[in-house]
C-alpha cells in the first residue's frame, strides 16, 4: 500500500502540471501559418548544373503580433517577435535545369506572419565519386533576409535594392581529415562564405546560378596530430602547394589558376 | 584712391597690368611619421599633391621617408598639400607596431548624440603629442586609411562587396591626408614652414586574451564569461550588441576596448592587439529556430581568428523556479552514442566509451549539430586543427558546451562553464578525465544541483515506461525539492575542476549558561545542553580555485610559503569532493544562477587582482573575516577555522593566475588598458545572499 502511494504522488503532480501547461497553451492565438491565396510572392529560381542538386528551401516567418518572452543572460525577461519556419522542396521546371519555389510574403494567420528570410542553395550530387564513405561537406548556400531580423545564421553585410541575381563561380574542394575520426568530404568553394548572406528587403525575384568549374579541384589533407604548427596541406589544381595555416582554400587563387588556364587554352586555340 | 598714383589704376579698357613685385614666396614642409610609441616609420614611399601639381605647374612630389620617418618638401606654393603613402609598405610596417596601453577611449555615442563613432583623438592622451607640441611641431593622430593611396593587399582579404572597416579606413575613396585643409584656402601657408608630426595608429586588431592551458586563468574566466553572455545576444544583426557587430566591428575598432552589451553595464573585454591580418575573420551567430523556447531552440556562436576558435553556447530559459526548464529538466540519461560528431554514413566512435548523457541536453545539442553541420562539423573542426579551441557557456549552454567539447576531445578543447547542470553520468565523466574544464559555481546556485545525483534511469523511468521523459520530469523535480537521493549504479556527475564562489560564514560556540546545573552535565555525553552556536557578523564571498593549491608555479609556491597552512590532499577531497559541488544548492539559490551573479564577481576579482588598491569593499570583507578568525579563534569550531584559513589562502592565490597573462606579448598592456577602462562601480557586487 505504502509503495502504491509513493508512486501516485508524483503522478498526481505531473498530471496537475500537464493540465496547467495545456490550459496555458490553449489560451494563446492560433499560431499556424495560413498564407492567403492572393499573397504577394517572392520567386526563388535556382539553375542547377548536372553535378549539383538543389537543397531543401528553409523559409522563416516572423510576427510582431505573436511574441514570446525570452530571457537575457541576467534572467531579465523581454519580448521577442514570434517565428515559424517551413521547408519547401523547389520544383523542377519541366525538363530544364531550373528549380523554382514561390514564397508567399504574407504568411497570414491570426499572427499575420511576414516573410523574414530564406535559406536555399546547392550541394554536390555525388560525393561517392571521390570514394566510398565520402560525404558532402559545406558550401553553396545562400541566405536572403527580407527584414531587419537575423536569419538562423545571423545577419547580412551586403544590402541589395530590388531583385537579386547571383551568379557565382564554384570550385570543388576535397578535404581529408585525420584527427579524431577519419573523414573525407567534398565541398564547394565560392567567393563568399559557406552561405552567402544578402539583405534584400524589396526583392520579388531571386535568381541563383552556381557555375561549377568541376575540372578545377583543390585537394587538402589535414594534420595527423594537433599542434600549433599543424598545417593543412592544400594542393591546388595547378599543382602548387600551400601549407600556411589556411583552413579553407583561397578562392582568388583558384580564380587566377582557372583564368590563366583558360587564357592559355584560348591562345592555343587561336594558333 | 590717390589720383596722382598713375602706376596703379583699375581699368576695364586695359585689363592687363604689369604688377611689379618680388617672386612669390615658396614654402617648405616637414612631415614626420611615427607610431604610437613615437618610433619612426622609415623608408616609406610617398606622393604629395596640391593644386599646383594637379594643374601641371610643378611635377608631383615623390620620395620616401628617411630613417627618422621624415619627409621634407621645399618650394611649395602656399596652398593645401595632400600626402599619400604607398599602401602596402605602410600596412606592412604598421601591422608590426604595437598599440599604446592607455588610449583615449571616447565614450560610445548613445542614441540621439550626433557625435560620430570615430572622431579625431582627444588631446592629452598621447606622449607623442606632448613631445611634438613641446618641440614646436604640429601634431595629428591619423589612421592608415587616411594616409594610404589605396586599400593595402590583405591576407586574408576583406570580404568583397562589404563596407570597409570604418576605424582603419574612414575614407573609402582614399583621398590622402591634406595638411592645411582645416584653415581657409589662402591661409594654408600658416600650416607650412613647419614640421607636422603624424602619429599613425598601428594597423592592428583586438584579440580576446584567452590562455589555452591546463591551469586556471582569471582573465580567461572573465572573457569567456562575457562570451557566455554574448551567446544570449538577440540584438539585430549590425546593431551594437550583436555577435557579428562584436567581432566584425568592435574588434576592428581600436578607439575603444570591445564591450559586450549586456543591457546594463556593457563591461569591457580584456583584449590584446594583434596584426590586422590575424583578425577575427569569421563570426557567426547560429540559431536553430526549431521552435520557440522552450521547445528545443538552441543558440550558439563561433568566431575564428588566426590563433583561436571560440564557441559560445547559450543557456535556455532559467526562469524562477522551474516553469521554463523544459529542456533542462528532461532528466533521462541516455547512451551518448554520438551522431554528435559524424555524418550518418561514416562509422564513428561514441562520445564516450561508457556511461550516459542527459537526453534533453543531447537532443538540444543534436538539433544544432545537425542543422549547422557545415559550421560545427566542417569549419570549426577543421579550423581547430591548429588553433586553440575554446568553448564556453552558461547554464544549459555549459551542458551543451561540455557535450560539444566531448565530441571534439581529440582537438584538446578548453572549456569554461558557469552554473552548468550535471550532464554526463559518472562512467562517462570518467572517460573524459583528461579534458580541460573549469566549472564555475556561484555559492548555492541550484542548477549545478540538477539533475540529482542519482541513477534515475534505473530507479525511476522503468516505473513510467515510454512516458518517463515527460512525466518523470515532474517526479525528478519533486525529488529535487525533497532532496531524496536514489541509490543507483551510474548517477549523473559533474565534469571538470570546480571554481567556487563561496560565501563564507562563521559560527562560534559558547557555553549556553554559566549555571551550575548545566555545567554539571558537561562530559555526560549531552553537549547540546551546554553549548550553543551563534553566527558571527563578518561574512565574505571567496573566489576558490582548488587546483591552484597544486600549482607548482614559481610564484605560487613563493606565495604559498608565506602561509603555514596548505591544502593537503586530505583537505582537498574533504572540501572539494571531485565531481561534486562545494555547497548544496537550494531553491533560493536559483537567484545565484544568472550570469548577472557570476560576471560581477569575476569582474571584481579581476580588477582587484590587477590593482589591489581598488575594489576595497570586497577586500575589507575578507579582512574582517580574517580579524574575526583571530578574535574568536578559541570559539570557532576547529573544523571551520581550518577550512576558512585554507579558503582565505586559496583566495589569495587567485591573483597569481594573472601571471600567465603578463607573460604573453602585450599582456601587461592588456591588463593596464582594461584597468584604465574598468569602473569601480560598474556592478553592485552582492556578497551577502
Amino acid at each position: 500500500m505504502a509503495k502504491y502511494k509513493q508512486a501516485r504522488i508524483p503522478q498526481r503532480i505531473s498530471i496537475a502540471l500537464l493540465a496547467m501547461l495545456t490550459s496555458l497553451t490553449g489560451c494563446t492565438k492560433d499560431r499556424s501559418l495560413a498564407p492567403p491565396a492572393n499573397s504577394e510572392q517572392v520567386t526563388v529560381q535556382i539553375k542547377v548544373p548536372a553535378e549539383l542538386k538543389a537543397r531543401t528551401i528553409d523559409v522563416m516567418y516572423r510576427s510582431t503580433l505573436c511574441t514570446f518572452t525570452d530571457h537575457s543572460a541576467y534572467g531579465a525577461p523581454y519580448p521577442r517577435d514570434g517565428y515559424q519556419h517551413m521547408e519547401i522542396e523547389p520544383t523542377r521546371q519541366g525538363q530544364s535545369d531550373i528549380y523554382e519555389a514561390k514564397l508567399p510574403k504574407d504568411g497570414g494567420g491570426a499572427c499575420q506572419w511576414r516573410l523574414s528570410n530564406v535559406t536555399f542553395g546547392v550541394s554536390y550530387r555525388e560525393p561517392e565519386r571521390f570514394g566510398e564513405n565520402v560525404v558532402y561537406g559545406a558550401g553553396g548556400g545562400v541566405v536572403v533576409i527580407f527584414d531587419d531580423n537575423a536569419s538562423p545564421r545571423g545577419g547580412a553585410n551586403i544590402k541589395v535594392d530590388g531583385d537579386l541575381r547571383i551568379e557565382e563561380n564554384y570550385y570543388l574542394w576535397v578535404d581529408e581529415e585525420f584527427i579524431g575520426n577519419y573523414r573525407k568530404s567534398v565541398n564547394l568553394t565560392g567567393h563568399g562564405d559557406i552561405y552567402m548572406m544578402y539583405k534584400a528587403p524589396t526583392a520579388q525575384f531571386i535568381y541563383f546560378e552556381p557555375i561549377l568549374h568541376s575540372t578545377y579541384i583543390v585537394y587538402s589533407a589535414g594534420p595527423k596530430i594537433k599542434t600549433k604548427e599543424a598545417v593543412t596541406k592544400f594542393t591546388y589544381p595547378d599543382g602548387s602547394i600551400l601549407e600556411n595555416g589556411d583552413y579553407e582554400p583561397r578562392f582568388q587563387k583558384l580564380e587566377a589558376i582557372r583564368l590563366a588556364a583558360e587564357k592559355n587554352r584560348d591562345h592555343a586555340d587561336t594558333r | 584712391m590717390d589720383k596722382s598714383d598713375r602706376m596703379h589704376r583699375t581699368d576695364t579698357l586695359c585689363p592687363n597690368k604689369d604688377v611689379l613685385c618680388r617672386p612669390q614666396i615658396k614654402h617648405w614642409l616637414e612631415v614626420q611619421l611615427v607610431d604610437e610609441h613615437g618610433e619612426a616609420l622609415p623608408y616609406l614611399p610617398y606622393r604629395a599633391q596640391n593644386d599646383a601639381t594637379r594643374e601641371g605647374v610643378v611635377p608631383e612630389y615623390r620620395g620616401q621617408t628617411d630613417a627618422d620617418g621624415v619627409i621634407r618638401i621645399e618650394g611649395l606654393h602656399p596652398i593645401p598639400i595632400t600626402l599619400f603613402i604607398d599602401a602596402d609598405p605602410l600596412a606592412e610596417v604598421l601591422q608590426t607596431r604595437r598599440l599604446r596601453a592607455r588610449r583615449a577611449e571616447p565614450k560610445r555615442p548613445i542614441i540621439g548624440n550626433p557625435t560620430p563613432l570615430h572622431s579625431p583623438q582627444r588631446t592629452g592622451y598621447s606622449p607623442v603629442e606632448a613631445r611634438a607640441i613641446a618641440a614646436g611641431h604640429d601634431y595629428h593622430h591619423v589612421r592608415i586609411g587616411q594616409l594610404c593611396d589605396r586599400l593595402p593587399r590583405l591576407d586574408p582579404p576583406l570580404p568583397e562587396g562589404e563596407p570597409l572597416p570604418p576605424y582603419h579606413f574612414p575614407d573609402s575613396r582614399f583621398s590622402g591626408y591634406t595638411l592645411g585643409s582645416e584653415v581657409g584656402y589662402r591661409q594654408a601657408y600658416k600650416r607650412l614652414d613647419r614640421r607636422h608630426v603624424l602619429e599613425v595608429c598601428p594597423f592592428r586588431t583586438w584579440s580576446l586574451v584567452l590562455h589555452h592551458q591546463r591551469d586556471y586563468s582569471l582573465v580567461t574566466a572573465y572573457n569567456l564569461g562575457l562570451m557566455s553572455v554574448l551567446a544570449y545576444s538577440t540584438h539585430e544583426p549590425g546593431q551594437y550588441g550583436s555577435v557579428q557587430e562584436f567581432f566584425e566591428q568592435q574588434c576592428l575598432d581600436l578607439s575603444r576596448a570591445p564591450r559586450v552589451r549586456d543591457g546594463y553595464t556593457n563591461p569591457p573585454c580584456v583584449v590584446v592587439d594583434v596584426p590586422f591580418s590575424e583578425r577575427y575573420t569569421i563570426a557567426k551567430p547560429l540559431d536553430t529556430t526549431k521552435g520557440e523556447p522552450p521547445e528545443g531552440d538552441t543558440q550558439l556562436f563561433y568566431a575564428i581568428n588566426a590563433s583561436q576558435v571560440l564557441v559560445g553556447w547559450r543557456g535556455t530559459e532559467m526562469n524562477f523556479p522551474f516553469a521554463d526548464l523544459a529542456t533542462d529538466v528532461t532528466f533521462r540519461p541516455v547512451k551518448p552514442e554520438v551522431q554528435a560528431n559524424c555524418e550518418p554514413k561514416v562509422p564513428c566512435a561514441d562520445l564516450t566509451p561508457r556511461g550516459n548523457v542527459h537526453l534533453g541536453f543531447r537532443d538540444a545539442y543534436d538539433v544544432a549539430r545537425r542543422k549547422f553541420a557545415e559550421d560545427l562539423g566542417d569549419r570549426v573542426e577543421v579550423a581547430a586543427r591548429r588553433r586553440d579551441l575554446f568553448i564556453c557557456g552558461h547554464s544549459l549552454g555549459g551542458a551543451l558546451g561540455l557535450i560539444h567539447a566531448a565530441s571534439l576531445k581529440d582537438l584538446n578543447p578548453l572549456l569554461y562553464t558557469y552554473g552548468m547542470p550535471r550532464t554526463f553520468t559518472l562512467q562517462a565523466v570518467a572517460c573524459l578525465d583528461d579534458m580541460w574544464h573549469f566549472r564555475h559555481v556561484n555559492d548555492t546556485d541550484l542548477i549545478p544541483e540538477v539533475p540529482p545525483e542519482a541513477d534515475l534511469e534505473n530507479s525511476l523511468y522503468k516505473l513510467y515506461g515510454p512516458l518517463g521523459t515527460t512525466l518523470g520530469t515532474t517526479w525528478s523535480v519533486a525529488q529535487l525539492m525533497a532532496d531524496l537521493v536514489i541509490r543507483g549504479k551510474d548517477p549523473f556527475y559533474h565534469h571538470g575542476e570546480i571554481v567556487a564562489f563561496h560565501r563564507t560564514e562563521q559560527h562560534m560556540r559558547i557555553r549556553g549558561s554559566e549555571n551550575q546545573f548545566y555545567k554539571m552535565r558537561e562530559g555526560s555525553g549531552a553537549p547540546y545542553y551546554t553549548v550553543i552556536s551563534r553566527p558571527l557578523p563578518a561574512k565574505a564571498k571567496l573566489f576558490l580555485v582548488p587546483t591552484l593549491s597544486k600549482e607548482d608555479d614559481e610564484k605560487a609556491r613563493a606565495a604559498q610559503e608565506r602561509y603555514t597552512a596548505s591544502l593537503s590532499p586530505d583537505h582537498k577531497d574533504k572540501y572539494f569532493p571531485k565531481g561534486r559541488n562545494v555547497k548544496r544548492g537550494n531553491l533560493l539559490g536559483i537567484r545565484n544562477h544568472f550570469m548577472g551573479k557570476y560576471q560581477p564577481y569575476i569582474y571584481g576579482q579581476l580588477v582587484e587582482s590587477i590593482n589591489p588598491s581598488r575594489m576595497q569593499e570586497r577586500q575589507n570583507d575578507r579582512r574582517k573575516l580574517n580579524d574575526q578568525m583571530v578574535k574568536y579563534a578559541e570559539l570557532i569550531p576547529e573544523d571551520e577555522l581550518v577550512r576558512d584559513r585554507l579558503f582565505l589562502e586559496l583566495q589569495s592565490l587567485v591573483g597569481l593566475t594573472l601571471e600567465c597573462t603578463r607573460q604573453i606579448e602585450g599582456g601587461r598592456d592588456a591588463l593596464e588598458r582594461f584597468e584604465a577602462v574598468a569602473e569601480d562601480n560598474l556592478y553592485v557586487e552582492i556578497t551577502h545572499g
